[in-house]
């Protein structure tokens, strides 16, 4: 009996509770709270940027945005490295195209670095974001500075390749251009999607 | 003194800001999905506005629009449009203890949805919490798509023409 009546005040008690917690919710609700308001009402904003209508602040007249720019960079940074490979299959036919090779390398480079740079602070240049990002998580982080080094390092064995496919026969060739070339076709799906 | 911790659940778009008491402060940035916001007030309230601008009301858009056609490549490499041109409106009074910590998490931003979810244990009123679509940027984005489109035309068909 006594276990009874310890239920029931308990539950008597837990009713009370709840009933006060949805009066206060809904006073806030309500805006029944005054003194919330009232303090709040006294607050005096800097500037002049605070406008109903969201119109820019003068700091952003050029409305320079960045993640805009990182963006550009790594979508660039992903067509170059097609390029690049691409590049590299017409040096294999052609070799005196490596001055071009070359140049695209050193843009490349900076385009990469860059990216990078920019990377670790707008989660907008990785490849996987979203859910993904958010599912995956640390694994996924970063996969576009990874993507960005192996086209440094794709830069740095075409060159090589070059300089070893140099003296093959005609056959070799033609499977190394097949080779690079199924990897540029790749590489190059991949920025298209990410364009 | 009382403090209090804003926790954001992720990073708030391009040209947002963030007062409170009418102060502009910066959200610190603690880990991938965690930025925080600490702030100490003698006052029982503490009022939290987000406002967020669309880059075309910048006075400069046109021009800015330009510089970027032009670095990726005649649009090319820029990156998409929006489809809607959302403004956040979100202002918030909380009434304050001691210690008083709110998660306010940053969701997808849609048209009269609320632009901001808060989660607390403090009183707190939403003043104001609301996306809007900005009509005005919504024109300007418009334009610059069929400029953008125009442009692209132009320069194929001059190719074209030189060509043959």
């Amino acid at each position: 009996m006594d276990e009874d009546q310890n239920i029931t005040q308990q539950e008597s008690q837990v009713a009370e509770q709840k009933e006060e917690n949805v009066i206060i919710s809904e006073s806030v609700q309500t805006g029944e709270s005054e003194d919330v308001n009232s303090v709040a009402n006294d607050i005096v904003y800097e500037g002049d940027s605070r406008n109903e209508t969201a119109v820019m602040p003068a700091k952003y007249f050029f409305g320079m945005n960045m993640e805009r720019l990182g963006i550009i960079c790594s979508n660039l940074t992903i067509v170059l490295m097609s390029l690049i490979l691409f590049g590299f299959l017409g040096m294999i036919l052609y070799p005196f195209l490596i001055v071009f090779n070359l140049i695209i390398a050193i843009g490349l480079v900076i385009l990469t670095l860059g990216t990078i740079l920019l990377s670790y602070k707008f989660e907008s240049l990785l490849l996987f974001k979203g859910d993904a990002l958010n599912k995956y998580g640390d694994i996924f982080w970063g996969s576009f500075n990874i993507i960005a080094g192996v086209a440094v390092a794709l830069a740095v064995i075409s060159v090589i390749m070059f300089c070893l496919s140099k003296n093959k026969g005609f056959t070799s060739r033609i499977i190394l251009n097949i080779i690079f070339g199924i990897i540029a076709l790749f590489v190059f799906v991949i920025g298209f999607f990410k364009v | 003194m009382k403090s209090i911790n804003f926790k954001l659940n992720k990073k708030l778009r391009p040209y947002t800001e963030i007062y409170l008491d009418g102060k502009l402060v910066k959200p610190q940035k603690k880990s991938k999905k965690e930025y925080i916001i600490s702030h100490s007030t003698e006052k029982d309230v503490c009022q939290l506005e987000i406002v967020s601008f669309s880059r075309f009301n910048s006075k400069l858009w046109f021009l800015m629009e330009i510089f970027y056609f032009l670095i990726s490549i005649f649009g090319i490499f820029d990156q998409r449009f929006e489809k809607f041109c959302y403004t956040t409106h979100c202002k918030v009074n909380f009434k304050l203890r001691e210690e008083n910590n709110v998660l306010l998490r940053v969701v997808q931003p849609r048209n009269n949805c609320e632009a901001v979810k808060v989660e607390t244990d403090i009183e707190y009123q939403a003043v104001e919490n609301i996306c809007l679509i900005d009509q005005k940027a919504k024109k300007k984005q418009k334009f610059l798509k069929f400029a953008k489109i125009a442009v692209v035309v132009i320069i194929v068909a001059v190719l074209v023409v030189s060509f043959i």
